[in-house]
């Protein structure tokens, strides 16, 4: 069990469900950050790929299906230092977080967004009954900011999960935007001629793994991947995702973070939490968790589903290699969607669910949960909703 | 009797109008919104008297008809009794998904069995994102109740409930957006390609065969939008005289085409918009660039390549004996947004100021599509609210983006309960006509939103395939003004090409942005002394007349972006260079003008 990184070298190109051929104005196009499935092929196939570079589980003594059970967690974005260490980690930014436009250029108010009572008179329609829609509390005049980062740096994470209350910061002190889109065009050659085509140009779109931010040397970000096997993954380069980009494959002497104390202590005391996705997690019903997905396996302990802020639905698909054919389009809840639960029971029933839930994947099927879908992160919550005034 | 405020929001709006690839994708995703919101408003409409409706605020039932004139933005709001406030939201809501149902019904029915039907109306159905909330009107007010009802509206959206898929499978997915499976059978891809407009090497789920099915052309059969090639085309076709010669040589184009290559009536296309000459032909005829595609399922290589040439021939020829330049491939899609409509909303503290203010958009809507179709030959794919998503010549662009700042501005004066008067922001995104629509919506888009940063501004997003992209841009009256001037400046010859260039570098090389501003004020002096330096088009020293304009814009501005607004400039006089004013100013009459002319001197 270890924590990996995979720096990429070249922009990846993790691409989405799009047809994508030799074709004029053919696009393929990377998504923003790659699926955990994606990463987990790569862990699988990296790890038993024989020393001719063929994939076989076999010279492993192990079948198709325990390769396909190595599980995964992540991944996350960290960038590194010159060391090739963690310099910190980037969590997607959580949705219960509403990102104003401050009074000085620059600057972000960050306002919480919580469940709240409606007053008499006011009806909001929702999916399920008793669920209570999650917003602001009080009137704001702000616009949001659409320049707000999409990752934010642990340290303000922290602060996210363990307190209540909330602040103004600038873009800088936040986060950043992640991994940066990269076009390229290309134009299609004639075999004959080897000239190019007419009116055959392409496009590809990969992600650079490189930052700046205000105008800083370049940051070196990276994937890390906590992989839960002893399977014999060697570091060094090798393609990931289309178009056989390379990245570094890199063991780490890190470990995930752990559930800060504060919140540990708050989510036992108070009996309620918000439960933040820090990968897409897939769910049988669409947005929601199951129930035995929220219970986490803990007897003695109920769990309610309050109120939850979940962004529009992420698709993901893929290519088969099984069975060579396109797989079936599944919907995500995307990462940073917050599920904001009350949790009834011992303090140790509390607990329990905590170290069952903090960092691990929280999806409604084992697959999914050995592909990394899913990975919770929990925030303090006083259990109190909000009242629309 | 105690009223309440419904509000209906509808989605997906920008995802879903993004997906496009041609044209019609990008209008049918508009309209099809509109279309729902209407759904939604009829729907409360019919139970509780038009009268209900504040927005959009209407007389007459039949406005909110299906595929009435009408652009209805995705919201609705409405006043109701209060005890069927929830139950007719639940109505609403029920009857756009409704409509949705039933506009995929009807733009499927001409297929046939050549596609999967049941999963194509189930991912239809599956579309639409409604959301309501409703609050009591009280001791506070309208005004109160509807900031309530918004707010609770607010915070039910955080939650982008959805239902898992049920029609995953081994299919490719949709070209469009990749989000669903494609219901095209193999093998059926020819036929349709000819019939419908669908690409041999596209794969289309239920939702991208409405937008490209679905309402896609009108009684006539001619389409009802242009195509980006034939907006970058119209400065050329403009100058296109109505002469015996012209009109032979058009004929002989068209024969070659039609009948000796048998070019589709697909790629032949059918405007909007008759042109005397060149007929509902499409523009994309006089791109050369496009005629690989335009023989694509011919499978013989040879033969497609000699089709190619025959066909790059007869354009040449007619081009020449036309007395036609090759057209400058770049077109503008324009989308505005208004200022302080927040603040506006907020200020209408009574039922009768908010139907004002709907009335007030409407009118400009209306205005809107007069204004970029007659009168700026563009072509609107949606006008509604206070947004306006339009395509728009290069030829015309800058007088129709002002136009309708003009025409937002005066028509919001008159009911501005607010303190501050709405204004008008714009967007304007040039790019090749052959790059993805979702790049062009996507940089106007981005555009939009600097401009709206602003206020009451106009920014432009130049996109030059072999330069990258430049970005300008200022508030209405100094910036459009002092672009003009500098379009004018080169359309005089009084400024060298490569002066702009020379700017950019030394703005570049000195690193202006974070020069002290005692280094910026040398800067300036510096790029003047450049300027001094060079010669006019007609190898004469740049006269003083110039160096004020160019001294008066460097006040406001640093050397950067004064080379980025030279560029810019250039390039929009390069369009407006080929078409002769007296050509420009004229009108060209929508669609019903018929074969007899359709022009308006």
């Amino acid at each position: 069990m270890a924590l990996w990184m995979i720096e990429p070298r070249d922009p990846i190109i993790f691409r989405d469900g799009r047809p994508f051929g030799a074709w004029g104005g053919a696009r393929a196009t990377s998504l923003p950050f790659p699926f955990p499935s994606t990463i987990a092929g790569g862990v699988r196939t990296r790890a038993f790929r024989t020393a001719q570079g063929v994939f076989d589980p076999s010279a492993f003594g192990r079948t198709p299906a325990e390769a396909r059970a190595l599980s995964i967690r992540g991944p996350f974005l960290v960038e590194l230092d010159a060391s090739d260490a963690i310099q910190q980690w980037l969590w997607p930014a959580p949705l219960d977080a509403l990102v104003l436009r401050g009074l000085a250029a620059g600057d972000f108010d960050i306002k919480r967004l919580v469940p709240l009572a409606l007053p008499p008179g006011v009806t909001v329609g929702l999916p399920v009954d008793g669920l209570c829609p999650v917003g602001l509390a009080v009137r704001v005049k702000a616009k949001p900011a659409g320049d707000a980062p999409a990752y934010w740096y642990g340290s303000v994470v922290e602060r996210w999960l363990t307190r209540s209350d909330d602040w103004t910061t600038t873009a800088k002190a936040l986060g950043h935007g992640g991994p940066v889109l990269e076009q390229r065009t290309h134009v299609a050659l004639d075999p004959a001629t080897l000239t190019a085509e007419d009116g055959r140009l392409f496009q590809t779109s990969g992600l650079a793994f490189t930052c700046r931010v205000d105008g800083e040397p370049p940051r070196r970000l990276a994937l890390a991947v906590w992989v839960a096997d002893d399977a014999p993954l060697q570091p060094g380069l090798a393609p990931l995702g289309g178009e056989r980009r390379l990245v570094m494959w890199r063991p780490s002497k890190s470990a995930l973070p752990p559930c800060p104390a504060a919140v540990h202590q708050a989510v036992c005391r108070q009996g309620a939490c918000r439960l933040i996705l820090a990968t897409p997690g897939y769910f049988t019903a669409g947005w929601r968790p199951g129930a035995e997905t929220l219970a986490a396996g803990v007897s003695g302990l109920t769990v309610t589903l309050v109120g939850a802020a979940v962004g529009r639905a992420m698709v993901v698909s893929g290519w088969d290699f099984e069975t060579n054919q396109a797989k079936p389009t599944r919907r995500l809840a995307p990462a940073g969607s917050v599920y904001f639960l009350k949790l009834e029971g011992s303090q140790d029933a509390r607990a329990a669910w905590l170290n069952r839930v903090w960092l691990q994947p929280v999806s409604d099927d084992d697959q999914s949960r050995r592909d990394g879908f899913g990975c919770a992160l929990v925030g303090a919550w006083d259990g109190q909703l909000g009242s629309l005034q | 009797m105690t009223e309440a405020v419904v509000i209906v929001a509808i989605g997906p709006v920008q995802g879903w109008i993004a997906a496009a690839r041609r044209s019609r994708d990008l209008w049918y995703g508009s309209w099809l919104l509109s279309e729902l919101s209407k759904a939604a408003a009829r729907a409360l409409a019919e139970v509780c008297g038009v009268e209900c409706l504040i927005f959009p605020a209407t007389d007459n039932i039949e406005d909110v008809a299906p595929d009435s004139s009408l652009n209805v933005a995705n919201k609705v709001v409405a006043l109701v009794p209060a005890g069927q406030a929830p139950e007719l939201a639940r109505k609403a809501a029920q009857a756009v998904r409704e409509r949705v149902a039933a506009l995929a019904t009807e733009a499927f029915q001409r297929l046939g069995e050549r596609f999967d039907r049941d999963v194509a109306l189930r991912q239809a159905r599956d579309l639409p994102e409604v959301t309501w909330a409703t609050a009591v009107v009280g001791d506070g007010g309208y005004g109160v109740a509807r900031d309530l009802a918004e707010r609770a509206l607010a915070a039910r959206k955080t939650l982008r409930d959805f239902a898992p898929v049920d029609w995953g499978s081994a299919r490719p997915k949709s070209s469009l957006d990749g989000l669903r499976e494609s219901v095209l059978r193999p093998g059926q891809a020819d036929e349709l390609l000819r019939a419908y407009g669908i690409r041999r090497s596209e794969q289309l789920c239920g939702v991208g065969l409405m937008k490209r099915l679905g309402q896609r052309g009108r009684q006539d059969g001619s389409d009802r939008v242009s195509s980006t090639s034939h907006m970058a085309a119209l400065p050329v076709l403009e100058q296109l005289s109505d002469n015996d010669m012209t009109r032979q040589a058009a004929r002989t184009f068209f024969k070659v085409l039609r009948d000796d290559l048998k070019l589709s009536p697909e790629m032949l296309g059918k405007t909007p918009v008759r042109h005397p000459v060149f007929e509902n032909y499409d523009g994309r005829l006089l791109f050369e660039s496009r005629y690989g595609e335009f023989f694509e399922d011919e499978p013989d290589v040879g033969q497609r390549r000699a089709k190619v040439q025959t066909a790059a021939q007869v354009l040449r020829s007619f081009l020449r004996q036309s007395g036609l330049g090759r057209p400058y491939p770049y077109y503008g899609l324009l989308l505005a947004d208004g200022d302080h409509m927040g603040a506006a909303i907020d200020a209408c503290q009574t039922p009768e100021a908010h139907r004002k203010l709907s009335q007030a958009l409407a009118a400009f809507a209306s205005e809107a599509r007069q204004l970029v179709e007659e009168q700026h030959r563009g072509s609107l794919m949606y006008a509604g609210g206070d947004d306006v998503l339009a395509y728009v010549p290069l030829h015309t662009a800058l007088d129709c983006a002002k136009d309708l700042a003009t025409a937002f501005q005066q028509r919001l004066a008159g009911v501005r309960p607010a303190e501050v008067s709405p204004t008008l922001s714009v967007g304007l995104a040039v790019s090749h006509h052959l790059d993805p629509l979702e790049d062009a919506l996507r940089r106007a888009r981005r555009a939009e939103q600097v401009a709206k940063r602003t206020r009451n501004a106009l920014v432009i997003a130049f996109d030059k395939r072999s330069g990258g992209e430049t970005v300008v841009g200022g508030r209405w009256g100094d910036f459009d003004q002092q672009l003009k001037s500098l379009i004018d400046l080169y359309r005089q010859g009084a400024l060298a090409h490569g002066a702009a260039y020379e700017l950019r570098r030394l703005a570049l090389q000195l690193n202006e942005a974070e020069a002290e501003p005692a280094f910026q004020a040398a800067l300036r002096q510096e790029s003047l002394r450049i300027l001094r330096r060079k010669r006019d088009r007609q190898g004469r020293a740049i006269s003083d007349a110039t160096l004020g304009v160019v001294e008066a814009a460097l006040r406001g501005q640093s050397v950067g972006q004064l080379a980025d607004a030279l560029v810019v400039a250039r390039e929009f006089e390069r369009v407006s260079r080929a078409v002769p004013t007296a050509v420009s100013t004229r009108r060209l009459v929508i669609g019903k003008g018929g074969a007899d002319g359709a022009v308006d001197d």
